[in-house]
């Protein structure tokens, strides 16, 4: 095999950035291409020194002044609303893409590449749109199913879901039945989302808002 | 998916100036370690970059009636910081001022004599950011420090996504030759390209 890989397709890589045909070029080709490899685990430890470098950063307290600029500027007409939405507790947190590690099983993926193989800078930017549009399609995807699962679905009974596009794969299945404080009824669900040997467990309540409706409470991903 | 509060983000106080409801308020205190971080490596100063936190509270105060509701206000924030920053550097440039020094206060920058294992800190990789150009600077800054996607950059900054990735690209480059150079890995296939 001649030339190297592009170095800009791997950062999007490892990234998690590229769509499912661009993923297992890049992994047929770390399969047989120590350089890239090791090209990939410095990226991915650099990546780690960049967060760790800057997460504590600045190391003062936040200044009184910048708090003093926020509390008086709030209208002081309304009553407080103590509303901690799921929206603004997901805030601070980081929004990587789920599953980010895409260590798929190497030893079974074909190999097919041309000697002399080199995906441009324009192909990977492709490769990347391409990921975006799928990432919203296996989104949905999963929202369907957990609807679904959530309205139709005894507890202990799952719906299974796959995005072909991507090679996401998963099922849902409620475990518990609640009415809440309010008197809505909603449920505790698990889900298993995986891509190749890769799997990840999430567990969530939702609560039904109308017929068909259910609006997710509270996500946690499971340490796997 | 989820519920949002009714109402918009602002409401005229007396005299017309926009004024925060509570929950848009609690958020953005909530985002001040993540403003004040990004402003900081925007600006390379603790001082500078708490400077800068402060124009873009007040930038944004007076005109969050431009922010829609339900987009990512973080989002919103470390666009509005960016902006400042560069009318700040142009300012500079116009006054014939030089680069502002740098201070990243703790930060040391190792050079010479440093072991192969002391170049691997987190000093040295702050250093060695701090010397990238802006344009790249500040979408590392939101890639590997903030978290946001490529896509989620390209929408705060208004980019087109393939000038996130390709100055993502040189960046997250640049910073691996800079801590593997000379460790007898791999060259940088972008460099060798000629690129």
């Amino acid at each position: 095999m001649s030339g190297q890989i592009d170095e800009g397709l791997l950062v999007a890589y490892v990234d998690g950035e590229l769509d499912a045909e661009a993923t297992r070029t890049v992994e047929a080709r770390l399969a047989v291409d120590p350089d890239a490899r090791q090209c990939v685990r410095e990226l991915r430890e650099s990546a780690a020194l960049l967060l760790g470098a800057f997460r504590d950063k600045p190391a003062t307290p936040v200044p009184d002044r910048l708090i003093a600029i926020i509390n008086g500027a709030v209208s002081t007409q309304r009553a407080p609303q103590r509303l901690v939405s799921h929206r603004g507790l997901a805030a601070g947190t980081s929004r990587r893409r789920v599953p980010t590690a895409l260590a798929a099983s190497l030893a079974t993926l074909a190999i097919g590449l041309s000697s002399g193989y080199f995906i441009s800078e324009m192909r990977v930017e492709q490769a990347v749109e391409r990921g975006q549009a799928s990432r919203i399609e296996d989104r949905k995807t999963i929202e369907a199913a957990v609807t679904e699962a959530l309205e139709k679905r005894l507890s202990g009974a799952s719906i299974e879901w796959a995005s072909p596009a991507s090679g996401l794969r998963g099922a849902v299945t409620p475990t518990r039945t609640f009415r809440d404080a309010g008197g809505q009824w909603c449920r505790e669900y698990e889900e298993v989302i995986r891509y190749g040997d890769d799997v990840e467990h999430r567990r969530g309540i939702a609560c039904r808002t109308g017929e068909g409706e259910w609006k997710t409470r509270l996500q946690i991903e499971d340490e796997s | 998916m989820f519920s949002r509060p009714q109402g918009g983000a602002a409401k005229s106080g007396r005299g017309g100036r926009p004024i925060l409801d509570e929950t848009v308020a609690s958020e953005m205190v909530a985002l001040l370690p993540r403003l004040r971080r990004f402003a900081y490596a925007l600006t390379q100063s603790v001082d500078r970059g708490d400077d800068l936190a402060q124009a873009t509270l007040e930038r944004a105060i007076t005109h969050v009636d431009q922010w829609q509701r339900g987009t990512r206000l973080d989002s919103w924030l470390f666009a509005i910081a960016r902006n400042l920053n560069l009318n700040n550097i142009r300012a500079r440039r116009v006054r014939g001022e030089d680069r502002a020094p740098v201070d990243l206060d703790d930060h040391v920058a190792i050079d010479g004599e440093g072991a192969a294992e002391a170049r691997l800190t987190y000093a040295s990789v702050a250093a060695f950011v701090s010397q990238l150009p802006e344009e790249q600077r500040s979408v590392l800054m939101l890639n590997s420090v903030e978290g946001l996607s490529y896509k989620e950059i390209s929408e705060a900054l208004g980019l087109p996504i393939g000038t996130v990735t390709s100055r993502l690209s040189r960046a997250r480059s640049a910073v691996r030759a800079h801590l593997f150079r000379g460790s007898g890995q791999m060259k940088t296939p972008a460099m060798e390209a000629g690129r």
